[in-house]
């Protein structure tokens, strides 16, 4: 089988800010931790998502990547390369967590410039346009001016033109930030639409319920520090657990009414079952335990 | 070069549907025509003033207007970080940089040509007597106003406050109109920190002295290439300048 070739790839990198607040700098804080030490690959044709707390430095990582920061150390390859040409740019769509637009212009006016830069071909520009309008529901604002639209429209025409040019790799940072449920349900399909094209995701959001459904690998990130790197699925299988209902107690079993709770690993259920036949216990009910992103994000980070 | 005209192209755009903007333009049209009342209160050569104080009315909102939005637009873009929507495409620091300042030079001239018209229309209709003078001070005009757009743009690279990157450079705009009075200063001066204060903004400093045709260069023979070419010369020198700030900028 073909080996699945790394599409970016993060070594040691370490990023510091100045701090300019003048009485944290008295106190001698002269420069805050962005990120440090962080590794990490990111595979052709994955989502991979970045989650932690606000500050834990998930944007700095993107902004690196992206060519808009200047890193104190470590080295970071994207295509295989160590400095993103001009070039590279054309197969790459970014969408920043906060971004402004002149909010004076037209929205047709706003997506024609950006495909512009993209030099993407009068014809096909305007089909494309077309095309993700009618997927962001957009159709029909063309001609309107961007300070008429609401946060969420905005973050609809930040996705539109992030995908403008049908990158091959996409940086998405906090994309279902002031959406609605159906927005936010269009941008998962939309996902997974470009992930079915091959398009290699990086995924920032606070919306775990959205990484456990679209991510194949999970970044924890914990004040600057990268803590682990799961496939969330396979973590899943591999820490499955069952909940056996059982009419006496057991130890460390937990008592909910009349009735007593046992939580057992995957690979002890057989045993565990065998000796409760042999102990005649009455079994009510064997159920398999979720583990929800969030349980692990809490456990991981806090 | 495609990507440097869809900048230029969508800066004169971003003009045009500034209301700011436009009500500065409504507004200098609106006194511009008004000069034809000046008429009823001059002793004589009516026409004359009406043809100086519209010209000096085109270079005063022009100018406000261009300072406004050349050490803004950069900055403003820079602070609210929309300039990353710009750069994480197939687009350099220095695409962006020129891009920018040829929208903005381009808004200049389209601004100082719809005023020009209009201040000709009004000419024709009060039979004034115009001569290739006045296409040579719109020109002029235009060349000066050039130099505040890399000047502001430059300001607006280099300050992080579009308060000072705007007061910087109104002082420029000053400060190079009186570049002959700051010679002579440096040479009266005997402090030489001061004297070569004052002579390094001597060199430094455009000369808007040898571009103010509508007031002093018409009675005098002018090389037009040459000035031509200490414009280019200026705007090419001070590109590079930005050009190397703006790479060493974090945004």
């Amino acid at each position: 089988m073909a080996q699945i070739r790394n599409i970016i790839e993060v070594r040691n990198l370490k990023k510091e800010y100045k701090i300019t607040d003048i009485f944290k700098r008295l106190k001698g804080d002269k420069k805050k931790v962005g990120v440090s030490d962080v590794s990490f690959d990111v595979k052709e044709g994955e989502i991979f998502s970045i989650i932690g707390l606000n500050g834990a430095g998930k944007t700095t990582i993107m902004k690196s990547i992206l060519g808009l920061l200047k890193l104190e150390s470590g080295t970071i390859r994207v295509f295989s390369k160590k400095k993103l040409s001009r070039k590279d740019y054309y197969k790459i769509g970014y969408l920043p967590e906060i971004s402004y637009y002149p909010k004076e212009v037209k929205l047709m006016d706003l997506m024609q410039y950006y495909a512009e830069l993209y030099n993407i071909d009068k014809v096909y520009r305007k089909k494309i346009i077309e095309e993700i309008f009618e997927i962001m529901d957009l159709k029909g604002r063309e001609n309107d001016r961007l300070e008429n639209f609401s946060k969420g429209m905005l973050q609809k025409v930040g996705l539109a033109q992030a995908v403008l040019n049908e990158p091959k790799l996409l940086f998405l940072d906090e994309p279902m930030s002031g959406l609605d449920p159906l927005a936010r349900r269009m941008v998962m399909d939309l996902i997974l639409r470009l992930k079915k094209k091959g398009t290699t995701i990086i995924l920032n959001t606070h919306i775990l319920s959205d990484v456990e459904k679209l991510s194949d690998r999970i970044a924890f990130l914990d004040k600057g520090e990268m803590k682990t790197i799961i496939d969330f699925n396979s973590y899943q299988k591999k820490n499955e657990n069952y909940v056996v209902e059982i009419d006496r107690y057991l130890d460390k079993s937990i008592k909910l009414q009349d009735r007593y709770f046992k939580k057992v690993s995957k690979d002890d259920l057989n045993d565990f079952l065998n000796d409760l036949n042999d102990k005649n216990i009455k079994i009510y009910s064997i159920e398999k335990e979720n583990i929800t992103l969030e349980q692990l994000f809490l456990e991981k980070i806090i | 070069m495609k990507q440097i005209i869809a900048i230029a192209k969508f800066t004169i755009k971003e003009n045009i549907s500034n209301r700011l903007f436009n009500a500065f333009i409504g507004f200098g049209l609106f006194i511009i025509m008004s000069t034809v009342f000046l008429k009823e209160i001059s002793l004589y050569e009516e026409s004359k003033v009406i043809y100086d104080s519209g010209l000096f009315l085109i270079e005063f909102f022009v100018l406000l207007i261009t300072i406004f939005t050349s050490a803004t637009l950069v900055l403003k873009e820079t602070k609210e970080k929309s300039i990353y929507l710009v750069l994480t495409k197939p687009v350099t620091r220095n695409m962006y940089i020129l891009g920018k300042v040829l929208g903005l030079i381009v808004t200049v001239f389209l601004n100082i040509a719809i005023m020009g018209g209009i201040l000709y229309g009004i000419l024709v209709w009060q039979k004034a007597q115009i001569s290739l003078e006045y296409m040579y001070s719109l020109i002029f005009i235009f060349y000066k106003l050039s130099l505040v757009v890399v000047i502001g743009v430059l300001f607006s690279v280099i300050s992080d406050s579009v308060i000072t990157a705007n007061m910087f450079t109104f002082s420029i705009y000053i400060l190079g109109h009186a570049i002959y009075e700051l010679k002579m200063l440096a040479d009266k001066i005997e402090n030489i920190v001061v004297k070569s204060i004052l002579e390094f903004l001597y060199r430094i400093l455009p000369n808007f002295r040898v571009l103010n045709y509508k007031d002093y260069l018409k009675h005098i023979d002018i090389d037009f290439g040459k000035i031509s070419l200490y414009v280019l010369g200026y705007l090419i020198i001070t590109m590079v300048i930005i050009n190397i700030v703006f790479n060493r900028k974090k945004i």
